[in-house]
């Protein structure tokens, strides 16, 4: 760009009254030099930073500015701020390496764009002292509950030399406030506010919907389906132990039995092929929360070794010999009963956790003639956004993995498929708050397969999880209801 | 995770982008090498010999630059360990009054070249042939340090995926040698790539002269299943869905759309080792054929 070119205008950010609100008390003169602001899951936290960002550099187009995110959210963080015009760069190592070279003498953070940076990568301890050592004109500190763990002592040395703090916190904490000085501007977005839609539309015109409904659809498995179960849970037995990444894996081998049979497959082949090697695990690309696996080999006992090869050989030849899966046929039950109810376009999302079942899935809809759309994390950021973008304007059914879908919003979906259901909090917290959302005009529901004749404690605790968020979440006891029997 | 292409877009409106090296983001160079997660040891010239090896031998390094009040002297090494210490005689041993590993690192330091981050690789071949190692950066702003382990690990993961993809290909066409005749192959060619390539007399009859995508749509077809089920075994949605997942990062590799990822990596090599069983598998029962023949 020459500066002979005439300067693009830069996009105005649409935000809501209260984003609006948060926006003018910050560049008001009286707004004191560290905020906190806490809100819960699709409250509008992330477009307001965005919108600060923005401003402030419009206002001082030479400020030095850094905004940590967590590293799945930078993507979306960036092309945000792309969208708006504001000079950013991702700062990550092969950046800061070549920011290094340029420049050596300390003052080398650029000025005049938003220095994006993760909080993985500004906890490494020359970044820590880098980012220490410099004056910013503004910080801003998204997802504070991220940083907490490590990084006290960078926001404390931040926070003295920056003019200006901004921290977001998503679960509102009374430690949260131990991080600042005192006297400080705290911000509360609570969750009733926006979760009950009545206060908030009444004031500004949204339209009133039901809270969203958690439905449980039963069914049953095949006696060749229940085999393979046993089995597993032979497995299962072997890497059941007391330490946590064993035990991680044994849970990981019964969720990826009762996603799908590619799950289970991809995760057998694997302990075939390394059964001592925990890495191989770790790394699988359909495994979530691998990065909490320890790097130290699974099992070291040598007849555990080969009984795990075995056991896991025997099991991928039964899994092919099965030509029936009673959980897709009830998928396929699911997807029939909402088309057949629906009287409007249905948009339909599902979420698994594995990669090797939305592929399956995929697959499955392809046979029947059906299209769909998929999202998952392998996907350049360019791509994830014309799906959603396709889904959100077409409607039709997408399948995605958990965590593309952070920084996106999907509150025209109708219906919530969780073909998986995210084993911890935090993932359901973000599976939800996508849907959720401030301006959802039509009740969202959400199904759940649940198996009548088989015990899986992992399962269990992964439902019982469910049902006490959507309570929580939605204050009601009514949300939850049996489906019927497919 | 390497530089983004996506970032390109930005820099041109920032500052800095009129001092970074845009092309170290396109082409493979210095910068890309050295491991993104690498943490450059440095010890100080006082340091005992004897502390210098036990660190080198605790983080597993063969060599460690020496530093004084920020300022690269020479690097340490067991190389320089062993010159020094071979080239003095038992004399000067028995005059210093005090074992090899009593002595300062700075005693035995030897030299190592500088190469700056956007430097092309080719350019430090030759001393990374004599001294098994470049510094990264200058003597007063050391970035890092690579070794012949890191250049051998990034072009490993560079053309890996392109090694894997091309036995993934090879395979899939073998077991449909197998699980088809060359007539066979017509037929199924005509019946589903049709529709892709627009009449008839245009669709490719030796798999030679197909892509994978044509591999992918003829073990998929559903009338086709029949023929494959012997070679692939289990159900045609879970072979297609394989088959399906290796097309599209086949794709993103072959265009260039975005980096390959550890996960890619891994499934890559699931999905390779899935065939080389079916290949192994077919393998013998054409064998236990033959022999019963």
């Amino acid at each position: 760009m020459t500066s002979n070119e005439p300067k693009q205008k830069a996009p105005i950010v649409k935000l809501y009254p209260h984003q609006a609100a948060f926006l003018d008390m910050f560049f008001s003169t009286d707004c004191k030099r560290q905020i906190l602001l806490k809100g819960g899951y699709g409250t509008g936290k992330t477009t307001v930073l965005n919108a600060v960002a923005q401003e402030f550099l419009k206002q001082r187009p030479s400020a030095r500015v850094l905004f940590m995110a967590p590293e799945g959210l930078l993507p979306s963080f960036g092309e945000r701020l792309r969208e708006t015009n504001t000079p950013l760069q991702i700062i990550e190592r092969y950046i800061f390496r070549e920011m290094l070279d340029f420049k050596a003498n300390g003052d080398f953070w650029p000025v005049g764009q938003v220095n994006l940076i993760s909080h993985d990568f500004a906890n490494k301890n020359d970044i820590q002292d880098s980012i220490s050592n410099t004056i910013w004109d503004l910080v801003i500190i998204d997802e504070a509950r991220a940083f907490r763990e490590n990084l006290i002592q960078l926001f404390s040395n931040v926070s003295t030399k920056s003019n200006k703090v901004i921290v977001s916190s998503t679960v509102a904490s009374e430690d949260d406030e131990s991080f600042f000085e005192r006297g400080i501007t705290v911000v509360e977005w609570r969750h009733d506010m926006f979760a009950n839609h009545e206060l908030y539309g009444e004031r500004y015109g949204a339209k009133i919907v039901p809270r969203p409904a958690l439905h449980e659809v039963v069914y049953s498995l095949t006696l060749l389906e229940l085999n393979i179960r046993d089995k597993v849970s032979d497995l299962f037995q072997i890497f059941k132990h007391t330490v946590p990444s064993q035990n991680l894996i044994a849970k990981l081998l019964l969720k990826s039995s009762q996603s799908s049979p590619a799950a289970l497959e991809g995760i057998l082949q694997k302990m075939v092929e390394r059964p001592n090697n925990l890495e191989s695990l770790a790394s699988s690309p359909d495994l979530a929360g691998a990065d909490l696996l320890e790097k130290t080999p699974i099992i070291t006992d040598v007849s555990d070794i080969v009984k795990v090869q075995e056991i896991a050989a025997n099991v991928i030849q039964e899994n092919y010999d099965i030509d029936r899966d009673s959980k897709l046929d009830a998928f396929n039950g699911l997807l029939s009963r909402i088309n057949e109810g629906s009287n409007f376009n249905a948009r339909i999302c599902v979420i698994t956790e594995y990669v090797s079942t939305l592929y399956y899935l995929a697959t499955e809809m392809e046979n029947q003639g059906a299209k769909c759309i998929l999202l998952h994390g392998r996907m350049t950021l360019s791509d994830r956004q014309r799906s959603i973008s396709q889904f959100n304007k077409d409607g039709g059914l997408l399948i995605t993995t958990v965590a593309p879908l952070q920084g996106f919003e999907l509150s025209d979906a109708s219906d919530l498929v969780f073909y998986d259901i995210p084993g911890n909090k935090e993932a359901l917290w973000v599976v939800l708050s996508r849907f959720d959302r401030i301006g959802r005009a039509i009740q969202l529901n959400m199904h759940v397969f649940l198996p009548d004749n088989s015990a899986n404690s992992v399962i269990d605790e992964s439902l019982e999880l469910l049902r006490k968020v959507v309570t929580e979440a939605y204050n009601s006891g009514q949300t939850v209801a049996r489906l019927g029997q497919f | 995770m390497a530089a983004v292409i996506s970032n390109l877009r930005l820099l041109d409106n920032s500052e800095a982008a009129r001092g970074l090296d845009l092309a170290s983001e396109l082409f493979h160079r210095i910068n890309r090498i050295i491991p993104q997660d690498q943490v450059v040891l440095t010890i100080e010239p006082t340091c005992k010999v004897r502390d210098a090896i036990a660190l080198m031998r605790k983080h597993g390094y063969s060599q460690v630059p020496v530093v004084m009040s920020g300022e690269v002297l020479g690097v340490f090494s067991f190389r320089s360990f062993a010159f020094e210490t071979a080239s003095a005689s038992l004399d000067d041993w028995s005059k210093q009054k005090c074992s090899p590993g009593d002595l300062q690192v700075d005693d035995m330091l030897e030299e190592f070249k500088f190469a700056r981050v956007n430097e092309e690789m080719k350019n430090v071949f030759d001393a990374m042939d004599k001294d098994n190692g470049v510094l990264i950066g200058t003597p007063e702003n050391l970035i890092g340090i690579l070794t012949p382990m890191d250049f051998l690990k990034y072009l490993h993961q560079v053309a890996s995926p392109f090694v894997m993809l091309s036995e993934i290909e090879l395979a899939l066409r073998a077991l449909i040698h197998i699980a088809l005749n060359p007539d066979q192959i017509v037929t199924v060619a005509r019946r589903c790539l049709t529709s892709i390539y627009g009449s008839e007399d245009k669709v490719p009859t030796s798999l030679e002269d197909m892509t994978f995508d044509n591999y992918q749509s003829i073990v998929s077809f559903g009338d086709n299943w029949e023929a494959f089920e012997p070679v692939f075994s289990g159900t045609r949605t879970r072979t297609s869905a394989k088959l399906k997942e290796i097309n599209e990062i086949r794709n993103d590799l072959f265009h260039f759309k975005r980096e390959i990822t550890m996960q890619d990596h891994q499934s890559l090599a699931t999905h390779r080792n899935w065939l080389l069983s079916k290949v192994k598998q077919a393998g013998g029962c054409l064998k236990s054929e033959v022999s019963h023949d």
